[in-house]
């Protein structure tokens, strides 16, 4: 008699086997998961931004477009720093990683690829040798190795460039209701990207974006018993109208239209703009957040209507012709 | 699982950065002995420092300058009661006022005119940072006699300027033609004689001060007393987080005499990693007249930087601040720096030995040419400059035109 271990199972025993096979498979599979680390990709020796480009194309393109990545290039800039001869800009336009300063501190010149300007590691290269995001959960297996950085998101990150003309400390002295929370919310809003993928949006939409321009300030105007006027509000910039010293200068316009239904020339009526430096003669002009700048114009003799204009400039030596037209209002008795 | 994993990929870019190996540079990565040096000389210096205005003080030289601007007779009498106002007091005040923005133009220029006949050697710094800010051309005149009385060549420049300027106001250029009788004296060069010789006495004076910063025939001072104090107070804006304070700062220790070099070495060991950096950078700005006054003064300025080529924050800057020196046996000490782990200082390295140049520095460019390895546009560009010297180099890839004319430049100044 064969012994009992060597009788066939019945049936249900069988498959209460296989159950415990399965079961014990997946757990070792689910214990090797759990104990051996994922195999990352083998880590990149961060030297350049273009090691970024392969992975993150859609940002790269809108960095591209972007004037961060003009920023060491851009003719205007040249200009105001006279061809960089003034080294002191350099450290703004060509950054060393914002990271290896503390929060807010001022950022220092970098002496390699100055021409990617302010590129993928000046905000993001980490000390450690990674990568700094704000995303708080990163792919630990990537191999720029990101990490959680949540000064990222904060206006601190920012600071160490565009508080040296001011801009961050104003949006600390701006009303709570137009400041939000941070940089980001206007700066760079949620773009979406091919294959479904979605971030912040790296083409920074400022000074050189018509919407973003028009949506910083209202201009509004009238004709009412005590004659022609005009205001502009600072009713959507967390921060002055226009910020940044010397480069930017936005100005206000009436011209008039006679009896014959001719318009005269425009007529400068006021001008937005912190001077630089050395223009000892000129005082700060712009406009604060939340604040309102008004005008009474005098209408010329015989003056039927008027026409007011808010021209924006990213350096007051613009002619009207390269300014940027953001408003017009209709001056109306 | 997070620990885990992140320790995993931080062995491994420890094993890989490890395998790249790392330039033995001696001391290696140290802690060098960083200090409060301008907290110290601030408190050392304090009592020589000018003054602050007070209220009474700044109505009494206001209510003079007053006298001065109407007519000769009461600039006289002004100009007496000058004398009688106490050195330190009548200096820091006139300075607060040609600073002061708000103050009236008209008086603003009997201010530098007092400053020029009363000034104490303590007005320099500030004064020199006028030169900058000070748009009246005949004020400028002004400035630079008062900097000249006090060993200073830094107002020469705008000598030069107004007189190479033939649209200027003629009465203007008649008084700074006037002023190069101030200039230091020369055997047979009779002042106001003859406009030519006075002209190539300026030229020669101005070129020896921008290759030296020493004026000619007058012997280095060293800085001390209340000049010493308000070399301090300068030096202290190092530490500024807006840029425009340090900005001022550098440029005034750009302009001033070569001794100024020995107290940006002492602030390049502050305990302020920002003051660290930009005295390094002003040392670099300088450039070679720099190197040449730590020769003179005997200064073993590359025992005196090797500390900071030791901390990985000022490595970068130290070494661009060599190359600019250009001191004797500065390229064997950097040669080692261009396989330096951190992409940046390779960069500087391959800068600072195009601009001192010679054989070590171009057998070390091309070594690391031929070596290949990762290079920024600006080092590959630097070191063919070096190593290729007999032909023209092409420029790399990604090299911005004005990087390219930058290293040119450094090349030609080699060269010369």
């Amino acid at each position: 008699m064969r012994p009992d271990r060597f009788r066939p199972r019945s049936g249900a025993a069988n498959a209460a086997a296989v159950v415990a096979i399965l079961l014990g498979a997946a757990g070792v599979v689910a214990l090797a998961w759990l104990l051996i680390p994922p195999t990352p990709a083998e880590p990149l020796v961060l030297h350049s931004s273009a090691q970024c480009l392969e992975c993150h194309p859609g940002v790269a393109q809108e960095w591209q477009d972007s004037h961060h990545a003009f920023a060491f290039e851009n003719p205007e800039v040249r200009k105001l720093s006279n061809d960089f001869g003034n080294q002191e800009c350099i450290a703004c336009h060509a950054p060393r990683p914002v990271l290896s300063f503390e929060p807010g501190e001022r950022v220092l010149a970098r002496a390699s690829d100055r021409g990617l300007g302010v590129d993928c590691l000046s905000c993001h290269a980490h000390p450690d040798g990674g990568v700094g995001t704000s995303n708080p959960r990163p792919r630990e297996d990537a191999p720029c190795r990101p990490l959680t950085v949540p000064r990222m998101a904060s206006v601190e990150h920012c600071a160490s460039c565009h508080n040296q003309h001011g801009t961050v400390d104003q949006w600390r002295a701006a009303p709570e209701a137009l400041k939000g929370d941070s940089c980001l919310q206007c700066h760079m809003p949620q773009a979406f990207r091919a294959g479904g993928r979605s971030g912040f949006d790296h083409t920074y939409l400022a000074a050189h974006d018509l919407g973003a321009l028009q949506s910083a300030v209202t201009l509004r105007g009238g004709w009412d018993a005590s004659g022609p006027w005009a205001e502009l509000v600072n009713d959507g910039a967390a921060h002055n109208f226009p910020t940044d010293e010397r480069s930017r200068a936005a100005d206000l316009q009436v011209r008039w239209q006679g009896a014959d239904g001719a318009w005269s020339d425009w007529r400068h009526l006021y001008r937005f703009r912190d001077p630089y430096r050395d223009e000892t003669d000129l005082t700060n002009t712009q406009l604060p957040s939340g604040a309102t700048h008004r005008e009474t114009p005098a209408a010329p003799e015989g003056a039927t209507r008027g026409e007011v204009r808010i021209l924006y400039r990213t350096n007051p030596f613009l002619s009207d012709e390269e300014a940027r037209e953001l408003y017009r209002v209709v001056l109306e008795p | 699982m997070r620990v885990p994993r992140r320790a995993t990929a931080a062995l491994l870019f420890t094993l890989l950065t490890g395998a790249c190996g790392r330039a033995d540079h001696g001391a290696g990565d140290v802690v060098p002995p960083w200090r409060p040096v301008i907290d110290q000389a601030l408190a050392a210096t304090a009592a020589d420092a000018l003054p602050e205005t007070t209220a009474e003080a700044r109505a009494d030289v206001e209510e003079l300058l007053d006298l001065a601007s109407v007519d000769a007779a009461n600039r006289e009498r002004a100009w007496r009661r000058f004398e009688d106002l106490d050195p330190a007091t009548r200096t820091g005040v006139l300075l607060d006022l040609v600073e002061d923005r708000e103050f009236p133009d008209e008086l603003r220029a009997w201010a530098y005119a007092a400053l020029r006949d009363f000034g104490t050697v303590a007005m320099v710094p500030r004064l020199t940072l006028r030169l900058k800010y000070e748009k009246n051309w005949s004020a400028n005149v002004d400035l630079a006699l008062a900097l000249l009385a006090h060993d200073s060549g830094a107002g020469l420049v705008a000598l030069e300027t107004i007189l190479a300027t033939e649209d200027a106001d003629p009465a203007v250029r008649a008084r700074a033609a006037d002023a190069l009788a101030a200039l230091p004296p020369k055997e047979g060069w009779t002042p106001g004689a003859d406009f030519e010789e006075d002209w190539r006495h300026l030229l020669e004076v101005l070129d020896d001060w921008l290759q030296d910063r020493v004026l000619t025939g007058t012997e280095e001072r060293p800085i001390d007393g209340p000049l010493l104090a308000e070399c301090w107070r300068v030096l202290a804006r190092f530490r500024s987080q807006p840029l425009r304070p340090v900005d001022d700062a550098r440029r005034i220790f750009e302009r001033l005499p070569a001794p100024a070099v020995d107290l940006l070495l002492e602030a390049a060991y502050d305990e302020d990693r920002y003051v660290r950096e930009h005295a390094l950078q002003t040392l670099e700005w300088i450039g070679r007249p720099a190197g040449l006054r730590a020769e003179r003064a005997g200064i073993a300025l590359l025992e005196r930087l090797q500390p900071l080529l030791d901390d990985p924050f000022t490595r970068a800057r130290a070494v661009e601040a060599l190359g600019a020196m250009r001191f004797p046996g500065t390229a064997e000490m950097l040669a080692p720096y261009l396989d330096d782990p951190t992409y940046d200082v390779v960069t500087s390295a391959a800068d600072a030995l195009l601009r001192v140049g010679g054989p070590v520095a171009e057998s070390a460019a091309g070594d690391k040419l031929s070596r290949g390895g990762l290079l920024s546009p600006e080092a590959r560009y630097s070191l063919t400059l070096l190593a290729f010297s007999d032909r023209a180099a092409e420029a790399p890839d990604g090299l911005d035109p004005s990087e390219q004319a930058r290293r040119d430049a450094w090349a030609a100044a080699r060269a010369e």
